[in-house]
């Protein structure tokens, strides 16, 4: 055991980094870069797998149907909660889904955006109605979490709507309450308001006395149709049979829309890769010269040490664990800087590359931060070892008379 | 106590050769103070060196208290000096960053526990120094002569056998001079093999015996 017995090792590393603040701190700040940026980039990354999984899984459809050109405002509607609203004719289309083999159910649904002004409605939000008697969105979770379905003047918001159960919502004149609240999914779902469209339908009749500005849904349209698929169907069959049989219409299917934010992401890591590469490139340099140059600096203490009987390898214990403590220090401030900073920048960079965010659970961040602690703390230790590897070698008379 | 045979060492650097060490043998008795003196450059630090088992003799062999210090293993020679070994060097060899009491109990820590001093032990040294009001004290924060005294308590903290010092009153006054030289000849008469380098000739008087090296050979013995 190395150890002062009044001191110990990591009371002596603790002291050495002490020795010169200004050029600790420096290298200190250099690895909370990079340890920032990769954990940053890890906690991206895993919060837009865990949005798509958890957003998809909510959505519970296979394949959504839309009219020709409106896949764009779709996957931004869905992704980020953009409000949206298009037409198609719907119940020859449903029925023509419906018939095709592989379906399991096909439900329509409407999208309002609403107005932004505030003698019309609550914000400027997406409304989606839904018909309770073929959809599985968000009725199997009414009917698990809320235990009934909605009264005809209550609205169910997504988990960024602001407002708590029982809070008036009013859209083009007529005022809803809020329901019911679903638990976040970090897709565009959070920032949806979803009504029965019985609703959308007598909210827009309504609109015309109410509202400054009416509420115009085409009869007999709808916006999107939901398609639930067998189980073993294959979706892009499915989904080609859907295009040839149904005109004017574009199906995304589930896995486009992940594949579109893969893409969104591989998008924002292509700039994010580089900058950490780099940091990471002149941290480990500024690494490599600091250390060598207290290699240098303490040759005569590591050739004193042995002189009082450490061996070679104890005589060089310190200055690894200092650079195991500066890592890890670095790494520590890096994890949390890089996780303040990115939830203070969060909605800006989401909203830029159109990419769903969800937190992923706390036991999985907290493994990505260990993680990029771990790595950076012996990251600091192999750097460290190269000098003190060359210093062991040195023999102690040889060691204290170095200049 | 300590034995030298047909002992060279020669430094290469450059491409160049410097004999430090011509082929020596000599030995020093138990309990025996020997001072050596030369020039600079005469090999009376790597002599010292080469006694501590600091360095490896290019040729011949070098034995402390019976044991040949190059047929152990680099951990059991750091062992056995710990154990056995004190050494005093000329420059600061105290570490800035721990305090009085922390440098002094260094060597107990390359020890298993109870083999080496402990804090009784180091109060009792810094006492006989007269610094156990510093305990508490960074090396910044003492005179030169103040750590030098530090420097020969913490080669004493182990008891070991056999005092190496190498030039350990340069730079000091003449009255921490005599300070040192008498903690020297206190550990001496306390039965510690004392070998002592320095360029002081007015200490000379004070041990059993001195060599007086030059060009890495001993010129002169007494």
């Amino acid at each position: 055991m190395w150890g002062n017995p009044v001191l110990g090792l990591l009371g002596l590393a603790l002291r050495n980094l002490l020795r010169n603040p200004g050029r600790t701190l420096a290298v200190l700040v250099g690895v909370m870069v990079v340890a920032g940026t990769a954990f940053a980039g890890g906690l991206i990354g895993r919060g837009v797998d865990h949005a798509v999984a958890r957003g998809l899984d909510r959505l519970g459809a296979d394949l959504m149907v839309v009219p020709a050109g409106a896949a764009g405002e779709l996957h931004t509607a869905l992704v980020m909660g953009l409000p949206t609203a298009f037409y198609m004719e719907g119940e020859r289309a449903l029925a023509e889904i419906r018939s095709i083999e592989g379906v399991k159910a096909a439900s329509p649904q409407i999208f309002v955006a609403t107005l932004a002004s505030s003698a019309c409605c609550t914000g400027h939000l997406m409304l989606v109605g839904y018909d309770p008697s073929t959809d599985f969105t968000v009725t199997p979770w009414l009917r698990r979490e809320l235990g009934r379905e909605l009264a005809p003047d209550e609205v169910l918001v997504g988990n960024h709507i602001l407002g708590v159960t029982g809070d008036p919502l009013t859209f083009y004149g007529t005022t809803f309450r809020l329901g019911a609240r679903l638990d976040p999914t970090g897709m565009g779902m959070d920032e949806t308001v979803f009504l029965p469209q019985e609703a959308v339908w007598k909210m827009a009749e309504r609109s015309h006395e109410l509202a400054e500005q009416p509420l115009e849904v085409p009869q007999g349209h709808v916006s999107a149709i939901l398609v639930a698929l067998d189980e073993g169907a294959d979706a892009a069959a499915v989904a080609a049979e859907i295009g040839r049989r149904v005109g004017g219409v574009a199906v995304i299917t589930a896995g486009d829309v992940a594949l579109s934010v893969a893409e969104d992401l591989a998008l924002l890591m292509s700039g994010l890769v580089p900058v950490t590469l780099s940091v990471l490139l002149i941290a480990l340099l500024l690494f490599v010269v600091l250390f060598f140059a207290i290699a240098r600096e303490r040759r005569r203490e590591i050739g004193l040490l042995r002189a009082m009987g450490a061996t070679a390898g104890q005589s060089v214990r310190a200055l690894v664990l200092e650079a195991t403590l500066l890592g890890g220090l670095g790494g520590l401030a890096g994890v949390t800087g890089g996780g303040a900073v990115y939830g203070l920048f969060k909605e800006a960079i989401m909203v830029s590359y159109t990419l769903p965010f969800l937190y992923p659970p706390a036991g999985e961040q907290a493994l990505l931060a260990a993680a990029v602690v771990v790595l950076a703390a012996a990251g600091g230790a192999l750097v460290a070892a190269w000098p003190a590897l060359r210093l062991t070698r040195l023999e102690p008379h040889e060691a204290i008379h170095a200049r | 106590m300590i034995q030298l045979y047909e002992v060279s060492k020669t430094y290469r650097t450059r491409g160049q050769s410097v004999v430090a060490l011509a082929p020596l043998s000599g030995r020093v008795e138990p309990g025996e103070f020997v001072m050596v003196t030369g020039r600079s450059g005469a090999g009376k630090s790597t002599l010292l060196a080469l006694m501590g088992g600091l360095t490896r003799p290019d040729e011949g062999t070098v034995s402390v208290m019976g044991q040949d210090l190059w047929s152990l293993s680099d951990a059991e020679r750091a062992r056995f000096r710990a154990r056995h070994i004190g050494f005093v060097f000329q420059f600061t060899s105290l570490i800035p960053t721990l305090t009085v009491l922390e440098n002094l109990l260094l060597p107990a820590s390359f020890l298993p526990p109870g083999e080496g001093g402990d804090r009784q032990r180091a109060m009792e040294l810094l006492e006989r120094v007269g610094l156990a009001e510093h305990i508490h004290r960074y090396p910044w924060q003492l005179s030169g002569g103040q750590q030098k005294r530090v420097a020969v308590a913490r080669a004493l903290l182990n008891r070991p056998e056999v005092l190496l010092a190498d030039e350990p009153t340069a730079d000091l006054d003449e009255e921490t001079e005599r300070e040192v030289v008498s903690l020297f000849q206190e550990e001496n008469r306390a039965g510690t093999t004392v070998v002592m380098v320095t360029h002081s000739t007015e200490l000379v008087p004070l041990a059993h015996r001195h060599l007086v090296l030059s060009g890495g050979r001993v010129s002169h013995a007494r």
